[in-house]
């Protein structure tokens, strides 16, 4: 008896013992108090409420620009999708005066989050010069210092580009592209018998300009990396052949490339002083570097597949295209000198028309698998590929100067179908298709005007 | 003497024996017995029963029959109890539409109040309605963020004019755009009423700190009873959980335990309570006008709280950051010291008796899954 009782008290003392420890480690535990960690992984994407009240116009005669600056700035912001304009009707107060301190009570009530306001004046001369400021509304205070922009008259368009690159900067964070061109090809009549010719027009769709007359087809214009010179492929000969324009000019002429092969898909290097292209001799196609001065050439890929759509990464090092040596049509990557190439793109389907962003991050690409064509985007090492359109046809993207956004061909279906530019951001999000006044294809974004 | 003990001996394993043996012998002979106990058990219970078996052996025969379909039947027999307690529901069920229909009513203005409304409620109350308002916030923002989504992959026409006609009708609306965030919270205090009642019996004793809190409490209570809806409904679940955690403090302080001379750090926040208040800054943590840089930048970002819950403005402040360059992390930063600031001017839904527990608070933002989204 004695000897279970003694057990009994010993499991009960070791019971209490473990209760206790435990009890001290709970209330350990409730007395620790450090600042409340939260980790917060999940939010929202939606268009940022910004405001763009009209600037104020201080003198007559840019009345009417400034009212229509305001009007440029804020259709760039909102066309991004990554902005929605607060509408004035809903404003409280009202900006009166350039200088006056900006209420920022009254924008917060109405949930607008960057405030951009400005000043137009023209003066005797006819130039017309544009002030203004960004502000963080709930930080109190103003995003960056303001600027003076300057310019004619008839740039004012260009002035609000660059008024709106600003503040985008300034809010997001990244580059911008409203002060940039579409080169395009510009398409009329049926599908059977289409005429193209050469277009240039703004980021936006406004000042369209042709470049060539329709007597002869043009196709893939791809600008230089400055923007004041534009390559594409002319049948002008009859044969396809590789030329350069001038913009400024509108002058052309045909690299030296040999007459006797079909030359096309050029593009400019990033220096861009020589150009990469596809040759092709009866059944074989084979990729070229030409420099544009000497004229000399250089023979890149060397095998019996087709290769072509060549891009450079923006440091110039390495070259992307699309080959069908593996049996179907895929992406590889290669040095800037030719030699061997890696495969990159190892999902179902076909690749083509591989580019390399400006910010050398990612390559969109046009991809065709189960009879639907996408644009998409990838890592430059083939992976986290993702997808951003579906349709019928779309092919041959172009990246926006700050690599945010990609445009491209968007083809409809049957006899009566047209093609149009499209463009649409990395997320996928925000498609959009451009104003064109005809049917369009074969985009190339210029880089950001100097 | 040789003789006697062999005997004995004999006599012993003769004994033991029969014990042993005799025990394995007379056990199934205890089970006879047991079939007779069978037949006294039923005499002595029901004679008339027994008439009554007698009576309907064919009913036991149906009985059979019947059982397969009990076997079904037990299904309908649960039916058969749940329409009498259907009953109840049936109430319950017109009683969610009429909420419904209040819910866009109260959504607009006082939302915060809505979440404190809900402890201080009641409890019928809340069992009443807590089936209804459930599925119509936790959709409702779901939804939100889907049409966004696919309008937007759907627009492929002009946007210039469509524009100027949605934002047109949000600026009415920015209050309500508030009111279904509120209605969220709302949702999690519901989560959370229970979870805080059953820990709040956890926190150590601090008789004096008790005495304090209850003294605020009714401070707060006195002023709610002056002040406008929303500070008595805040006062009451405030009341309430003082009078919840003072019983608990006093119970403990019953058994003994010495009070700590520390300030009153109230029990650890409950899961359903940070998630509460994750949802709340979550819902204006706008990633999507951050730079493709920034939207790989994580910033853990500190801000001080003042006691109703909204963030002190001054106090934001970015402790750390990882994966960006400094510009990259200043614009998390400014992001996320957004959407503190704008979803936390009504104030987060915290509960007030845990104040020391989330006075200080550390949050990292981290947007990965949001880049792919």
């Amino acid at each position: 008896m004695t000897r279970f009782s003694g057990l009994a008290k010993t499991c009960a003392a070791t019971f209490l013992v473990g209760l206790l420890s435990l009890g001290a480690f709970t209330s350990a535990a409730a007395q620790d108090t450090g600042p409340l960690r939260i980790d917060i992984t999940q939010g929202v994407i939606e268009p940022l409420p910004v405001a763009v009240p009209d600037f104020i116009a201080q003198s007559a005669q840019a009345a009417e620009f400034a009212k229509q600056i305001s009007d440029v700035i804020a259709a760039d912001l909102v066309g991004t999708g990554l902005f929605r304009e607060v509408p004035e009707s809903a404003y409280i107060s009202n900006v009166t005066s350039f200088d006056s301190p900006v209420q920022y009570a009254d924008w917060k009530a109405i949930n607008v989050q960057g405030l951009v306001t400005g000043a137009v004046s023209v003066d005797a001369a006819g130039n017309l010069s544009v002030k203004f400021r960004v502000f963080d509304v709930f930080s109190d205070g103003p995003l960056g210092e303001g600027l003076q922009l300057g310019g004619s008259t008839s740039s004012w368009r260009r002035i609000a580009h660059k008024v709106a690159d600003v503040v985008y900067s300034r809010i997001t964070g990244e580059g911008a592209y409203f002060d940039s061109r579409v080169v395009f090809v510009s398409e009329s009549g049926s599908k059977q018998a289409r005429k193209k010719r050469l277009a240039v027009m703004d980021y936006d769709g406004a000042n369209l300009q042709y470049l060539t007359d329709d007597a002869s087809i043009v196709l893939a214009p791809r600008f230089s990396p400055t923007g004041d010179r534009v390559l594409y492929t002319s049948y002008e000969s009859g044969f396809p052949q590789i030329m350069m324009l001038d913009v400024g000019t509108v002058t052309r002429r045909q690299l030296p490339v040999p007459t006797e092969s079909m030359s096309f898909a050029p593009r400019f290097s990033p220096d861009g002083n020589s150009v990469v292209y596809s040759v092709s001799t009866g059944a074989n196609t084979d990729l070229y570097r030409m420099d544009i001065a000497s004229g000399q050439v250089a023979r890149l890929t060397n095998t019996p597949a087709i290769e072509t759509a060549p891009s450079f990464s923006p440091d110039g090092s390495k070259i992307v295209f699309e080959s069908d040596r593996s049996g179907t049509q895929q992406l590889y990557m290669m040095s800037a000198s030719g030699g061997d190439a890696q495969r990159i793109s190892f999902g179902d389907g076909r690749y083509g028309t591989p580019v390399w962003s400006p910010r050398g991050d990612l390559i969109a690409f046009t991809k065709q698998a189960n009879g639907r064509f996408h644009i998409g985007v990838m890592r430059t090492d083939g992976s986290e590929e993702r997808l951003l359109t579906a349709s019928f046809l779309d092919e041959g993207p172009t990246w926006a100067p700050n690599g945010r956004v990609v445009m491209f061909t968007r083809e409809t279906q049957g006899a009566s179908g047209e093609s149009a530019l499209y463009s649409v951001d990395i997320s996928g999000r925000n498609l959009r298709r451009l104003p064109t006044n005809s049917g369009a294809s074969d985009p190339a974004w210029s880089p950001l005007l100097k | 003497m040789n003789t006697g003990q062999y005997i004995s001996a004999g006599a012993h394993l003769g004994l033991v024996a029969y014990v042993l043996l005799g025990g394995f012998f007379l056990s199934p002979k205890d089970s006879e017995p047991v079939h007779t106990q069978e037949v006294s058990l039923i005499s002595e219970s029901d004679f008339a029963s027994l008439s009554r078996v007698e009576t309907s052996p064919e009913v036991p025969n149906e009985a059979p029959e019947v059982t397969a379909p009990e076997v079904s039947t037990p299904e309908p027999t649960p039916p058969a109890p749940s329409e009498p307690a259907a009953a109840p529901p049936a109430p319950a069920e017109p009683a969610p539409e009429v909420d419904v229909t209040p819910a866009p009513n109260l959504a607009p203005s006082p939302d915060p109040e809505i979440s404190l409304e809900d402890p201080g409620a009641g409890l019928p109350d809340i069992a009443g309605q807590r089936p209804t308002p459930r599925p119509v916030p936790r959709i409702a923002p779901e939804a939100v963020v889907n049409p966004e989504k696919t309008p937007e992959i759907a627009d492929q026409v002009v946007p210039e004019t469509s524009p100027d006609a949605a934002p047109a009708a949000e600026p009415v609306p920015e209050e309500p755009a508030a009111a279904p965030q509120e209605a969220v919270t709302e949702i999690v205090t519901e989560a959370e009423t229970p979870s805080g009642m059953t820990q709040s019996p956890r926190p150590k004793s601090r008789p004096a700190a008790a005495a304090r809190q209850v003294a605020e409490q009714k401070a707060q209570e006195d002023a709610a009873q002056q002040a406008d809806d929303q500070a008595q409904r805040n006062a009451d679940a405030a009341a309430k959980a003082a009078a919840d955690a003072a019983a608990a403090l006093a119970a403990e302080s019953v058994s003994g335990t010495p009070a700590a001379p520390s300030r009153p750090a109230g029990p650890p926040l409950s899961a359903g309570e940070k998630d509460a208040l994750r949802v709340a800054v979550s819902q204006c943590w706008n990633t999507g006008s951050m730079s493709t840089e920034a939207q790989r930048t994580t910033v853990t970002v500190g801000l001080s709280m003042n006691p109703d819950g909204t963030p002190q403005a001054g106090s934001l402040k970015l402790l750390s950051s990882s994966g960006g360059s400094s510009a990259a992390a200043e614009q998390a930063f400014q992001t996320a010291r957004r959407a503190i600031i704008i979803c936390g001017k009504r104030g987060f839904p915290l509960p007030a008796d845990k104040f020391d527990q989330w006075s200080s608070i550390e949050m990292t933002f981290d947007p990965e899954q949001m880049r792919f989204k």
